[in-house]
């Protein structure tokens, strides 16, 4: 089984310091470390506030040339779930799937973040590709069966 | 009804576990292709899939390998050169030429007259060439996978089921592949015997994979490792490789060689043992290596007539009882020009003719290691046969246990392969079966001076065919050593590339894709309005919306709205957010007030232009910057490289994929905002190049009044996830103005009118500020920002060109230019002229890098590049063909700005 789903959640970037970035820890939300300097910190959509304002009084200490910046908009999200998710996403990318984590780069030619899980890979494309990898996901894996389904609300990712 | 292909315009049956080649054979098909240039007969030859000489179509893909692909049911099969038929040729008429057109003539001939190339080059490839591609089918585009593995072992015979046994038990992840199903290139008998028990033992462990039928067609940094399966192309990206592709049986170069009826011993034994099928009645066989007898037994089994085994004299002890033997004899010659007819043979005693239809040639191996001269030494490792040919099983296997344990001593095993024994060449005979490359063409290219294998190579193509070398590489490499007196570096093996094997296009094609479209949040808005969207750098854009002058018309007299939410968008925070953009930009940001905007060029520190933008002044003390649609990303690594270089305390955020942005343009852009907010936007609280944040319908939107097109105008950047909302409201609120988008024709006009500059439609790569007209962007009199020193020292040199306005089809322009005698309304192609070269008199002095013609002015405006006198003055009086172009400043269209500063 194979399916391609919509995501809803909320992101925060923060852009700080090496210090301040590693001081971010994972509280009811999942962090993804993307640079020395930077973070992507997501939750469950309706926790989007209460994390921005978490995040921030956290950075803010650390480095206050901090910025924590909701940025939910820059993403478009999806998942790919299913026993055939892993095989599918060989199909799209040469990024080695953790058991469970984070990975970042290439997925269908585009810059992707991947949050890993057993059966479910959540992928944040920047918006303006959202589109694009839905597309390129439908073709590269029709051959497995791939579906579309509704909008799925995510279990919280750590 | 037994299962069946169609091979021209018949049905051939297919025997259980049949290769296409097989089935052909079996149907009483004997020549398989026409030789490259020379059109000679060719049959079956090494049924391994290493030579050229069953090349066939298979539905319609040219260059399929018919020895070691299966025969399927319903197939359409067909020869590939030969005219009128592959049986009969008579192309073959060529040969007759042959003298007269020696290796290397079409690098002499045809240079003169010059017309007969193109003659020429026509007949040559009508005469030459290896099927032809479908033209009435589209391609079949293959999925392409990526696969980890700790370890990938290339070929699954004794020495790579080995190696992938060793490396399994050592708890690695193992990808082992082979181009065929495992064992079913060998004969029955030991060997396939030992294959089949260790592919068993490799087959128990959980973290094998076994991918049969997958062909390595190359390796690549990384490594990566190609591989071409049935509708999928895998690429294997391995902790470490090992190369087990084993060897091929040395071609044998004598007169007649390539005539069907000659057979390497491997090929014959596999036709007899696996298929049920004789190579021939009665055979003559010729063996120097210690595989031949087994070979010989195996058809003598199958009832084939042994006429004779020419070998050293100790093999005449292992030969089957009642086959005569000739010892320490060679072969001379074949006899028979379309099929083997008899043999002649030397010895000691003399020369000595067999009648035969069969010769079966096992003259020793030489290692297929082109996948492991591709890769590094480390992590690529070869075993068995590739590096060390003609090893014993139980040496393969120890081979393969220590390659796949990670023991090979690659430098060893890499040098073996290089120093691979020479095989033995006539002085006549065809080398290369794939470019027809005989040892007379060598040795007229050495004779011309091509003095190295490598430039032998290039010089008769040698090596350059299907095979890729596997037939005639070493041939190559040992005739350039021994010419050469014992050179090692003349007679050095030819570099080894992608790839190893015939892949089709459409697998590779694959792997590639080309249409990667970034994508506003409004693009649905755009394609329901009926836009016209096409690429505009990365992004599908809309270029119009049906009627692009309405859409202009909108803009000037009323109110349109543009999405440019394509921009690029950066934050810039941190303590030292406005050093950086200060010192990286050539515009003056002290004096930058918090809601006030500059526009701002980016230079290289060449002191050239590469983008430009807009930067805001934040109330935080952080800093807003836009930059043109395709250069967000090249800005934002402008900025860190800078931010890091200077080890700054700033933070840069690339805001384009989360922010949309809007223009609203036009005399009534005010009246349509204030419909639907409350915020300020009179001139005095909302000026000219000021910036708010303001909500508009609700929607939160940082607003920058600014004026590319000339006309009162904000741009309303906003979350991204809010555009629709804003574009819906926008437009509604707009009805009673009329209001309609307009996309980047529209643009191109409104712009020009202003004279404002298009990077890369207007620039090129070497441009200053001087040179475009812009020193105004840059404050000269900062203390330093990137490109300043090279702006000083150009500063000293004359300007050698300018870019500057044009007036296009003015009926006033100077001097007899206009001698058609248009008159400027009468000109209404005017964007035709773009690119147009620039006369003054009959001297070229520029050209025009845009232009339109301008309703509102009632004449063409452009601006265009024009070389200076020396003392920076350009000429005005211009044409472009038959019209007149006068050089003006710009803007031409309100030049005092009132309009945008209402």
């Amino acid at each position: 089984m194979l399916e391609l789903g919509a995501f809803e959640a909320a992101v925060v970037g923060v852009f700080a310091s090496p210090d301040a970035v590693a001081a971010v820890h994972a509280g009811p939300w999942s962090v993804c470390r993307v640079a020395p300097d930077e973070a992507m910190v997501v939750a469950e959509a309706d926790d989007g506030e209460q994390m921005l304002g978490a995040l921030e009084a956290a950075v803010g200490a650390a480095d206050p040339d901090g910025i924590v910046l909701e940025t939910t908009d820059g993403w478009s999200a999806c998942t790919l779930s299913g026993d055939a998710s892993r095989d599918a996403f060989s199909y799209l990318s040469e990024l080695e799937l953790p058991d469970e984590g984070f990975v970042q780069g290439a997925v269908a030619d585009v810059p992707v973040r991947v949050i890993v899980e057993q059966d479910v890979l959540y992928l944040f494309v920047p918006a303006m590709w959202g589109a694009y990898l839905r597309d390129r996901i439908m073709t590269d894996c029709a051959h497995l069966g791939v579906r579309e389904v509704e909008t799925v609300e995510a279990e919280v990712v750590r | 009804m037994a299962p069946s292909f169609e091979f021209e315009g018949k049905q051939v049956p297919i025997a259980q576990g049949d290769t296409i080649a097989s089935a052909l054979y079996r149907a009483g098909v004997r020549t398989f292709t026409r030789s490259l240039k020379l059109h000679r007969r060719r049959g079956l030859y090494c049924l391994t899939g290493d030579c050229p000489n069953c090349l066939v179509s298979v539905d319609g893909v040219p260059g399929t390998r018919s020895c070691t692909t299966p025969a399927d049911a319903g197939m359409v099969v067909e020869r590939e050169d030969g005219w009128p038929s592959t049986d009969h040729d008579l192309m073959r008429l060529t040969e007759a030429a042959h003298p007269l057109m020696p290796v290397g003539f079409y690098y002499k001939t045809f240079i003169h007259p010059r017309f007969a190339w193109p003659v020429a080059e026509k007949i040559i490839r009508k005469v030459t060439g290896l099927g032809r591609l479908p033209e009435d089918r589209a391609p079949d585009i293959r999925p392409t996978r990526h696969v980890r593995a700790d370890v990938l072992v290339v070929g699954a015979g004794v020495a790579g089921l080995a190696a992938a046994g060793a490396a399994a038990e050592r708890g690695e992840r193992v990808l082992i592949c082979d181009e065929g199903e495992i064992g079913e290139k060998v004969a029955p008998g030991p060997t396939q015997d030992r294959i089949r028990g260790l592919a068993d033992e490799v087959r128990g462990f959980a973290a094998v994979t076994v991918l049969e039928r997958h062909t390595a067609v190359g390796m690549y940094d990384g490594p990566m490792v190609a591989l071409d399966g049935p509708r999928e192309l895998v690429q294997v990206h391995p902790g470490r490789v090992v190369v087990a592709t084993g060897a091929v049986e040395y071609h044998g170069v004598f007169k007649g060689n390539d005539v069907p009826g000659v057979w390497q011993a491997r090929g014959a034994a596999r036709l007899a043992g696996v298929h049920g099928l004789l190579p021939g009645a009665r055979a003559v066989a010729v063996i120097a290596g210690e595989e031949g007898a087994p070979h010989v037994a195996t058809l003598t089994d199958a009832g084939v007539e042994i006429a004779a085994v020419v070998a050293a004299l100790d093999h005449a002890d292992v030969m089957p009882d009642g086959v005569r033997f000739i010892p320490d004899g060679r072969i001379v010659r074949t006899h028979g020009g379309e099929a083997v007819r008899a043999v002649t043979i030397e010895t000691e005693a003399g020369r000595q003719r067999i009648a035969c239809d069969a010769l079966i040639l096992s003259l020793g191996l030489s290692p297929r290691d082109d996948l492991l001269r591709m890769g590094p030494e480390d992590p690529v490792v070869g075993a068995g046969d590739v590096v060390m040919p003609g090893c014993s099983l139980d040496e393969a296997v120890e081979s393969g246990h220590r390659a796949g344990s990670g023991e090979a001593d690659t430098s060893v095993d890499a040098a073996a392969s290089h120093d691979a024994a020479c095989p033995s060449m006539g002085d006549a005979g065809t080398v290369c079966l794939c470019e027809d490359v005989s040892v007379e063409d060598l040795h007229r290219a050495w004779d011309e001076g091509y003095r190295s294998s490598e430039i032998v190579k290039r010089y008769t193509t040698a090596t350059m065919g299907p095979c890729q070398g596997a037939m005639c590489g070493l041939h190559l490499a040992c005739f350039a050593k021994e010419r050469s007196g014992g050179s090692r570096k003349a007679g050095a093996r030819t570099t080894s590339r992608p790839p190893a094997r015939p892949v089709s296009l459409e697998a590779l094609a694959g792997a590639v894709h080309e249409v990667i479209e970034k994508r506003t949040a409004l693009h649905d808005r755009h394609l329901a309005a009926g836009a016209r969207l096409d690429w505009s750098g990365s992004w599908k854009r809309p270029f119009n919306y049906g009627d692009w002058r309405s859409e202009y018309l909108a803009v000037r007299e009323r109110v349109s709205l543009m999405d440019v939410g394509t921009l690029g968008k950066m934050l810039i925070g941190g303590r030292d957010a406005g050093s950086l953009v200060d010192r990286v930009f050539p515009t003056r940001i002290e004096d930058l007030a918090p809601g006030r905007s500059r526009y701002l060029l980016a230079l290289g520190e060449a002191g050239y232009v590469f983008d430009d933008g807009l930067v805001c002044a934040l109330d935080d003390g952080r800093y807003y910057l836009t930059s043109t649609s395709g250069g967000a990303d090249g800005m934002e690594r402008w900025l860190r490289e800078w931010a890091d270089r200077w080890a700054l305390h700033a933070n840069i955020v690339n805001q384009t994929p989360m922010l949309g942005a809007i223009v609203v343009a036009g005399p009534h852009a005010r009246d349509l905002l204030a419909s639907l907010s409350d915020d300020a936007l009179d001139p005095v609280s909302f000026p000219y190049m000021a910036h708010r944040e303001i909500a508009v319908a609700g929607v939160p939107c940082r607003a920058i009044r600014v004026g590319f097109v000339g006309e009162l105008a904000y741009e309303l950047h906003h979350p991204r996830s809010r555009g629709v909302e804003l574009w819906d409201a926008l437009m509604a609120a707009g009805t009673p103005y009329d209001i309609r988008p307009h996309g980047l024709d529209a643009l191109e006009l409104l712009r020009l009118e202003k004279g404002h500059v298009y990077l890369a439609q207007d620039t090129m790569p070497d441009d200053t500020p001087a040179k475009l007209g812009m020193e105004w962007a840059v404050a000269m009199d900062k203390p330093d920002f990137v490109g300043k020193v090279a702006l000083e020292r150009m500063a000293q040199i004359p300007l050698e060109r300018k870019l500057v306005g044009l007036r296009i089809g003015d009926a006033n322009a100077a001097g007899d230019a206009n001698r058609n005698g248009h008159r400027g309304d009468a000109i209404h192609d005017v964007a035709a002229l773009r690119g147009m070269p620039l006369y003054a008199g009959e001297a070229l002095v520029g050209r025009i890098t845009s232009c339109e013609r301008s309703d509102v002015l009632g004449y063409g405006v452009g601006l265009g590049w024009l070389r200076t006198d020396g003392d920076g003055e350009v000429p005005t009086a211009l044409r472009a063909g038959d019209v007149a172009v006068s050089v003006v400043p710009a803007p031409f269209y309100d030049p005092k700005g009132a309009r945008l500063r209402a």
